[in-house]
């Protein structure tokens, strides 16, 4: 598939989710765009290394990076930027399969795929945790400390 | 700006309105327990204990006059609006630089959380942008994303119908997942779209509980177990549910398409 294709398609999934999370404005683009940036991170990620769960951390991580240097910007709370735009790495094959070969009755391969989702979530989770505790680091100034996180 | 007795009492109960409207919108607890006592400071309240976990919040006080005061909220229901969260936490900010007075805040907290008019078309979009646009991510014909598309408006039809008919939360992800499996598969029967899993994972997606994974990881590295716990537990129950309702019908309607 045309990466740039998937990757405009997961800024515009990305949109959508960040609307249904109740963003609104111009933090919609800003959403919209961090998406398509982690989509892009996961992808030039694959390309030094063929791995899915390297791709999954460094995008996950590049996605914390946006969510917190944008909650600096607009003095939002990181979660709300970070949220959306993790949306793209989210397992939904992997649950999906899951659940189909355990229908099939093929135990070996759901207990595979259920793996599979479950090391991207986490792989996700340690990307997220490195980077945001990073930005702990970083104080605010004074007046806004409560920007933090 | 002197306070008595009541006021101190009325200042609490104004921290908590706060933080339960926050945590009502899905922001984690260290946010929630952070603010409350933030404002609860800048009201003058000193030594603020906080305990909150997703449905219940319980803070005591101890004010200049040397009473101390409790009061709990207990939860019902959430509905994730990270919007929301942001602009309470710039209403405990601007408390924090300048306390206002109770009922000032009072009047912006009901102007915040008030439902905002907005047109029912953009929800019809961002539902279709969601799960169109992921089917077509993960490699589906322009068949297979019309279908989805149309999973999405089954989705949000069944959803605000089973909110209004208070169907509880799991039950209706099993009912949602199920009436997005049967959609797919009819299309697939029709000839229109082709592959019924990159149909049902684009639906899907609507109901997977990103955002309480998230806040059970943020939870638990901020080191409130307990909630992380009840955030992951729901999501499991959340996902558990999606896979019986969408595996339910389509092995019901007639085997699993590959």
């Amino acid at each position: 598939m045309n990466p740039i294709w998937q990757t405009l398609l997961a800024a515009v999934c990305t949109w959508g989710f960040a609307y249904l999370f109740g963003m609104r404005g111009r933090h919609l683009p800003v959403c919209a765009v961090a998406g398509g940036l982690v989509w892009a991170a996961y992808l030039l990620a694959g390309l030094a290394q063929d791995n899915y769960l390297f791709s999954n951390f460094c995008a996950a991580a590049v996605g914390t990076l946006i969510a917190e240097t944008c909650a600096r910007l607009f003095q939002c709370t990181a979660t709300s930027f970070l949220v959306p735009a993790v949306i793209p790495l989210i397992p939904g094959g992997a649950l999906f399969y899951t659940m189909e070969a355990f229908v099939r009755g093929d135990r070996a391969a759901a207990g595979e795929y259920a793996i599979q989702a479950a090391a991207i979530a986490g792989v996700i989770a340690v990307g997220v945790y490195i980077v945001s505790s990073l930005f702990r680091y970083i104080r605010p100034r004074a007046k806004d400390r409560q920007t933090e996180v | 700006m002197e306070w008595t007795l009541a006021r101190e009492e009325d200042a609490l109960s104004c921290a908590l309105d706060i933080g339960e409207a926050m945590l009502g919108a899905g922001a984690e607890i260290y946010r929630v327990e952070d603010t409350i006592g933030r404002v609860c400071r800048a009201y003058g309240l000193e030594r603020v204990d906080t305990f909150a976990i997703p449905n219940t919040l319980l803070v005591t006080v101890r004010a200049p006059s040397g009473r101390a005061f409790t009061q709990t909220r207990r939860l019902h229901e959430s509905s994730i609006n990270l919007g929301l969260v942001n602009r309470l936490n710039q209403l405990s900010r601007d408390i924090c630089r300048a306390p206002l007075p109770p009922e000032e805040v009072r009047a912006r907290l009901a102007a915040e959380t008030a439902p905002r008019r907005e047109r029912p078309i953009v929800r019809v979009l961002a539902y279709i942008a969601c799960t169109a646009g992921f089917s077509l991510f993960f490699g589906s014909s322009w068949g297979d994303a019309l279908a989805s598309a149309c999973g999405a408006l089954i989705i949000l039809a069944s959803q605000t119908w089973l909110r209004r008919a208070r169907v509880n939360h799991i039950l209706a992800c099993v009912f949602c997942a199920a009436a997005a499996a049967a959609c797919a598969f009819f299309f697939v029967r029709l000839g229109v779209a082709q592959h019924v899993d990159r149909i049902v994972i684009g639906d899907i997606m609507l109901l997977i509980p990103g955002v309480e994974l998230t806040n059970s990881m943020r939870d638990m590295m901020a080191g409130d177990i307990i909630a992380a716990l009840m955030h992951l537990f729901e999501a499991l129950f959340i996902a558990v549910g999606i896979a019986v309702g969408a595996a339910g019908i389509l092995a019901l309607l007639g085997g699993v398409i590959g």
